[in-house]
């Protein structure tokens, strides 16, 4: 009954929203506030109703009601509760309708704020919003339901259960975060049609996108490195990022939102680069649906694409729409958006920042060729040419670095010109510290891209650092503040000033670690116990191998004791090798899975991998990974986050 | 049968909070809190920002005292045209 109940449900919510787009479109006609409050109802209802819907299928997911098709495929008696309700969007159509929350909580979010403020443009906006609800909802309705009954005509008294590799803490929040992120976008993307439609581009509508475009790009950014976490965690080949689709999916849209960030600036403060900052928002909305459908349609093949679909050309279609409409509407303002002004100086602020919208805009172009190419070169040639991580590493390997250059030049550009003089002040020091790491670097026969990313590093960190001497030198001077209490206050009363700079020492950390990775060293082996092997001046010890059963899987676990070159004992690491579905009368069923076990420090991990076993001579097969520098990654993951979190915290009210 | 109950009553509490606002007397006024001139007055809040940004960096020793005057009067310029409206 329950699960008719969730399709019922997705019914009313599909019905509600075309009821409650036309309200919209007939108070936008008539101006009849009725219809405005009852549109803005209407959108509520929407909302509510999908609320509802994925709260049924919660409630079936934890029930292990194996009725429904998708709880059949995607969990197990012997799932575990928390991965039980991490199976909403592990599937295809648990996904979408997960989406389709995720959206519904913006919307209500963004209704309620604006009961009373935006009127002119909420009309537009809700139509927006429930127009990209609608799609969900016809989605799930006719052609992936979640509450579809399983097709087998006998009783299912066991499901599928959850891929091991789901089955993972990081995963239970990546795709939220990521979806956070995703979604998010939606609503900057309503606001600009909006404003487009009404021909009300002011300041007051930039505020709002802009506090939206941070909240949601953090969210996007959190998702990706959490991604690339679970990634070196559970996946087994010591990486953390491998240009998948889906990875790029979410990478595209992250960097243009990050283009977005630093042109809408210019925008707020110069009253330039309009258009293109409405052609930023829409392709970056645009590239979050095209990353949904890359995910879902099952048109590539990678780890993340577990089901292939019929999902594609609806999909596609939808895109087709968003840009047709989108860029009408944008043609059709674009007298309205032109600026008066222009760049004054090819060494002004504006100017960097319109350097490094090209550059992101650049690389984003080339993830998009790279993940777009193996269906191009199969659609034109019929023959499927993959690009791998080579590709992309060969072409964003430069493009990073200058972004990781201008990283450190542009905050150090003021608006309008920056004098020769302050170019000399301001630049010679960190070019000085910069230059110097490149030639200690040259001497210990470091050379390449190596070289250069250690010596950029050091040159951004240098004009960080001298940005914040001489802020807190001045506080001392001007207000003759201890230097605490200066540091405090000034990165207070300049949140969004600061903020982008901490931001900015999180990139320099996470491009340390990136580095790191050319220093990467690895063997395989297999080991009896007693029996040692050595990498990189560690040996490693087979102590024992060991057997548990646990409640959803088998593992044999191998004491490994690492020691260092004088033979002190450094750690035990224990990888495993797990069966999952261990009891499952079919062999087939049974899956495999190693659990790795990593030894993390600054300076490296050493990363432990159990193959396989053989239980005959009793041998453990393992893999161990020396990789330099991986938690700077992380470590720069958590400067980058700390520095949002103080750029976006909103200022005391009456302040500036 | 009882799912076909729940989604009738579901769909009929949703049709009443939906239409109810169609059977008003009157039309209701929709009214926008912000005021006519609460673009303006943001855009007053931001100059006010960039001018104690280009402070700063004066302070700072980014900017040199010439195009530092230059800016700020032009900064002030732009804020006090916004004045004059805003006093209108």
């Amino acid at each position: 009954m329950i699960p008719v109940i969730g399709g019922l449900v997705l019914n009313l919510a599909l019905g509600l929203a075309i009821v409650a787009i036309c309200l919209h479109i007939l108070y936008l006609r008539t101006g009849d506030g009725r219809l405005f409050l009852s549109g803005q109802r209407a959108a509520l209802g929407v909302s509510l109703l999908s609320f509802f819907a994925t709260f049924i299928l919660v409630q079936l997911l934890i029930n292990s009601n194996f009725d429904v098709d998708y709880i059949a495929h995607y969990t197990s008696q012997e799932t575990p509760l928390i991965y039980k309700f991490t199976a909403l969007w592990a599937g295809q159509s648990g996904s979408l309708l997960f989406w389709l929350f995720i959206l519904s909580i913006y919307s209500v979010i963004a209704i309620l704020q604006n009961q009373r403020s935006h009127l002119k443009l909420m009309p537009w906006v809700m139509t927006v919003l429930v127009t990209v609800q609608l799609f969900f909802l016809v989605l799930v309705n006719f052609i992936t339901n979640p509450f579809a009954p399983t097709e087998a005509d006998f009783v299912v008294v066991n499901g599928l259960g959850l891929n091991p590799l789901l089955q993972n803490a990081t995963m239970a929040i990546h795709p939220p975060m990521l979806y956070l992120g995703y979604v998010g976008f939606t609503v900057p993307f309503a606001f600009s049609i909006a404003a487009m439609a009404q021909k009300e581009m002011n300041a007051l509508w930039m505020r709002t996108v802009r506090q939206w475009l941070l909240f949601v790009w953090l969210m996007l950014s959190i998702g990706i490195m959490l991604g690339g976490w679970w990634a070196y965690q559970e996946l087994g080949w010591g990486g953390y990022w491998a240009w998948d689709p889906v990875e790029n999916a979410s990478f595209m849209p992250w960097l243009t939102g990050t283009a977005l960030l630093h042109s809408i600036m210019i925008q707020e403060k110069k009253n330039m680069l309009k258009v293109w900052n409405m052609v930023l928002i829409i392709i970056t909305f645009t590239l979050c649906i095209f990353g949904t459908f890359l995910t879902r349609s099952g048109i590539m093949s990678s780890v993340h694409s577990f089901a292939a679909s019929s999902l594609g050309p609806v999909f596609l279609g939808f895109v087709f729409f968003i840009m047709v409409a989108s860029f009408g509407i944008l043609s059709q303002r674009m007298n309205l958006l032109r600026s008066e002004k222009r760049i004054e100086s090819f060494s002004s602020r504006e100017s960097g920042f319109l350097f490094n919208n090209v550059v992101f805009i650049v690389m984003c172009f080339a993830v998009l060729w790279g993940t777009l190419f193996p269906v191009i070169s199969e659609a034109v040639r019929g023959t499927k040419i993959t690009v791998g991580a080579p590709f992309f590493n060969q072409i964003n390997i430069p493009i990073g670095l200058v972004l990781l250059c201008l990283t450190g030049v542009g905050p150090l550009l003021v608006w309008r010109k920056t004098s020769t003089q302050s170019f000399i002040r301001n630049f010679t020091a960190p070019i000085l510290a910069g230059l110097a790491t490149a030639l200690v670097l040259y001497i210990i026969n470091i050379r390449g891209y190596v070289l250069i990313s250690f010596s950029l590093a050091v040159f951004v960190i240098t004009t960080i650092f001298l940005e914040f001497f001489r802020g807190v030198r001045s506080r001392i001077t001007v207000h003759r503040e201890n230097p605490l209490t200066a540091f405090w206050r000034l990165l207070r009363k300049n949140r969004s000033r600061y903020g982008g700079y901490i931001v900015h020492v999180g990139i320099v950390f996470m491009f340390v670690g990136f580095t790191g990775h050319a220093f990467d060293s690895e063997k395989e082996f297999g080991l009896k116990t007693g029996e040692s092997e050595h990498l990189s001046g560690y040996t490693f010890t087979l102590y024992n191998i060991r057997e548990e059963e646990r409640p959803n899987h088998y593992a044999w676990i191998s004491d490994v004791q690492v020691s260092d070159q004088f033979g002190k004992n450094i750690v035990l690491l224990q990888p495993e090798k797990r069966i999952y579905f261990h009891r499952s009368p079919d062999p087939e069923r049974r899956q495999p899975h190693s659990e790795l076990d990593i030894y993390a420090t600054m300076k490296q991990d050493i990363y432990s991998i159990f193959n396989s076993i053989d239980l005959e001579n009793n041998v453990a097969y393992l893999k161990i990974m020396i990789n330099p520098l991986v938690n700077w990654v992380w470590f720069g993951g958590f400067i980058f986050v700390l520095g949002t979190i103080v750029a976006m915290w909103p200022p005391r009210k009456g302040k500036l | 049968m009882i799912s076909l109950v729940i989604a009738f009553l579901l769909f009929t509490v949703l049709a009443v909070f939906v239409i109810q606002p169609l059977f008003l007397r009157q039309n209701p006024e929709i009214v926008d809190t912000e005021s006519n001139n609460a673009a303006l007055k943001q855009r007053k809040k931001i100059l006010y920002r960039q001018i104690k940004e280009l402070e700063m960096d004066h302070q700072l020793g980014n900017i040199q005292d010439d195009d530092y005057r230059q800016a700020r009067d032009d900064l002030k310029n732009e804020v006090s045209t916004i004045l004059t409206v805003l006093n209108k």
